[in-house]
């Protein structure tokens, strides 16, 4: 087997990359796929914490790539019974301790026996995102449609084309289609014509994704939430299939009602 | 693959080239240019070099690995880097020090001739010919370029077609010419004229020794602040998204000690009624 490593970054911290990663992550798995997600947030972990698996932890990342422990002992399998495995950072160490190499050697190793390996990037552009970056073998970039996440993830494309990670493919998180409506916030276009790369997906705002994270219980297992619908079809695009790009406006008229009765809204794309 | 695919040697001279293949991986690239070096050991014994990266986008630290493997392993001293035009980029904010083919060498030393063993013993005395020759073919202008690094270079542009993101720097000791967007955080500094053929949102800085001659032209001039020689101009207005039709192809340039702005007829129509660039 030979899996896909995938590295999830943004630049600018908060705009959702774990979140994302988590989501992904889950989805890939649902879709059959033997999936597993590696946090490199080293001493700021947090996707154990979305995905519900905090106290499960025993051994990390640094301890594998220490050579302390075996990848598989550090896998923390997830709780919907999914082939999906999580390597948690370590929460008492620092991104200095380990490097790109180490973690590019990791990778090959876990690409023979998973479909997706998947990266949570920390924030910045520093260590850990050469880390994470130097390891990885496609990209994904997290931004939402503010001007400073977007020109942080403008900076971010440069540097990925550096490390010969060429055409990322874009996420634009935590959209309000009410306000792109009323013109207050930038719509995907503005930021396609800016950032010139290819969209892999739309996610809308949504209360759900907080009260998901919250719970521990990744969006994409939350039928009713659009943000985790969303993730359900970029997880599908991530997977070579192709998806239409759905209208994030709630379809509240009759219309909208019919078709969301009849599973012809975006939610039959959850079944795909 | 072969490794005389990785690493191709040209001459042209007394001006030797080694181009490295811009496919391939760069650990690929420093493998097989240890083993060409350590195979053909024999054949270099002292001598200036250029190396051409290609296409390929290099980090300082690449670039510094590859001087390394060249002077450690041979007896060749690196006197410049370049690159295709359109590869010039950078990485963590510095300007990578790249420059375009027939520009002014990486680092101040003059190329002295390359000297192959049989002539080594004629060639290593004088390691550094004289090279003020103007008169002579395109080749040997560039060859003098270690003496005349201060001059302006204006019969060459720098064409670039990329967009230019946030972070990443670009300057030339010409004309640059901009194939796609100059993005917000984006600088260009150039000693002759900027062109871009695309929105202008980062910073230009053109005639940057000081030729208030200089202007930059852009389809879309929407940045909050350019200069031209010592004259700045700032727009307190750009940036903010303008819906409707694009303003079209806008220059500016220096009149009375600031920069007005102006519908571009042509880059040396006569302007007089520009606005003043100052928001």
């Amino acid at each position: 087997m030979t899996g896909r490593t995938i590295v999830i970054t943004s630049g600018k911290g908060g705009v959702g990359k774990t979140t994302a990663t988590a989501n992904i992550g889950s989805a890939l798995a649902m879709r059959g796929n033997k999936v597993v997600v590696i946090d490199t947030d080293i001493g700021l972990r947090n996707l154990d914490v979305i995905m519900g698996l905090e106290n499960r932890i025993v051994y990390d990342l640094v301890n594998v790539l220490e050579g302390k422990c075996e990848p598989h002992k550090a896998m923390i399998r997830d709780k919907h019974g999914y082939e999906l495995y999580l390597i948690p950072a370590a929460q008492t160490r620092d991104k200095d301790c380990i490097n790109p190499e180490q973690l590019r050697e990791l990778c090959a190793k876990l690409e023979t026996e998973f479909d997706y390996v998947l990266m949570d990037c920390p924030a910045g552009i520093e260590q850990g995102f050469k880390n994470a970056v130097g390891a990885a073998t496609e990209a994904i970039l997290v931004t939402t449609p503010e001007v400073s996440a977007i020109r942080d993830a403008d900076r971010v494309i440069g540097l990925l084309e550096a490390s010969e990670l060429h055409r990322p493919r874009l996420i634009i998180n935590r959209i309000h289609p009410d306000m792109v409506k009323q013109g207050n916030m930038m719509d995907k276009d503005d930021i396609v014509e800016l950032l010139a790369v290819d969209v892999l997906g739309l996610v809308p705002a949504d209360d759900r994704t907080i009260t998901a994270a919250n719970r521990g219980v990744p969006v994409v297992h939350d039928k009713k939430a659009p943000s985790g619908a969303a993730f359900l079809r970029i997880a599908a695009r991530v997977d070579g299939e192709e998806v239409q790009f759905a209208e994030l406006d709630r379809k509240a008229g009759m219309v909208g009602k019919i078709k969301e009765l009849l599973g012809l809204d975006r939610r039959a794309y959850s079944h795909a | 693959m072969l490794k005389s695919e990785l690493v191709q040697v040209s001459g042209r001279g007394a001006n030797v080239e080694f181009l490295i293949d811009d496919g391939a991986a760069f650990d690929e690239i420093t493998r097989g240019l240890r083993d060409y070096l350590a195979e053909h050991a024999n054949l270099w014994s002292g001598g200036s070099i250029t190396v051409n990266v290609g296409r390929r986008i290099v980090s300082q630290d690449q670039l510094a690995e590859l001087k390394e493997i060249f002077e450690r392993q041979s007896g060749l001293k690196v006197a410049r880097f370049s690159c295709l035009p359109e590869s010039l980029s950078s990485q963590g904010g510095d300007t990578v020090g790249l420059i375009p083919p027939d520009s002014v060498p990486a680092s101040t030393g003059v190329s002295g001739p390359i000297s192959p063993r049989r002539e080594a013993a004629a060639a290593g005395k004088s390691p550094a010919e004289p090279t003020r020759t103007f008169n002579a073919s395109h080749v040997d202008q560039t060859h003098a370029q270690g003496t005349v690094a201060a001059s302006v270079r204006w019969d060459t542009a720098l064409l670039v077609k990329a967009t230019c993101r946030s972070g990443e720097s670009i300057r030339h000791d010409g004309d640059v010419v901009v194939l796609g967007d100059v993005n917000p955080g984006a600088e260009i500094i150039a000693e002759g004229d900027i062109v871009v053929f695309g929105q202008l949102r980062g910073f230009a800085h053109a005639g940057s020794k000081g030729n208030t001659r200089s202007a930059i032209v852009a389809l879309n001039l929407d940045s909050p602040r350019i200069q031209i020689g010592p004259h700045a101009g700032t727009s307190a207005q750009a940036g903010q998204r303008r819906k409707g039709p694009a303003t079209g192809p806008m220059i500016a340039y220096v009149r009375r000690k600031g920069i007005h702005l102006a519908s571009f007829v042509g880059r040396f129509a006569n302007y007089g009624r520009g606005e003043p660039y100052d928001g």
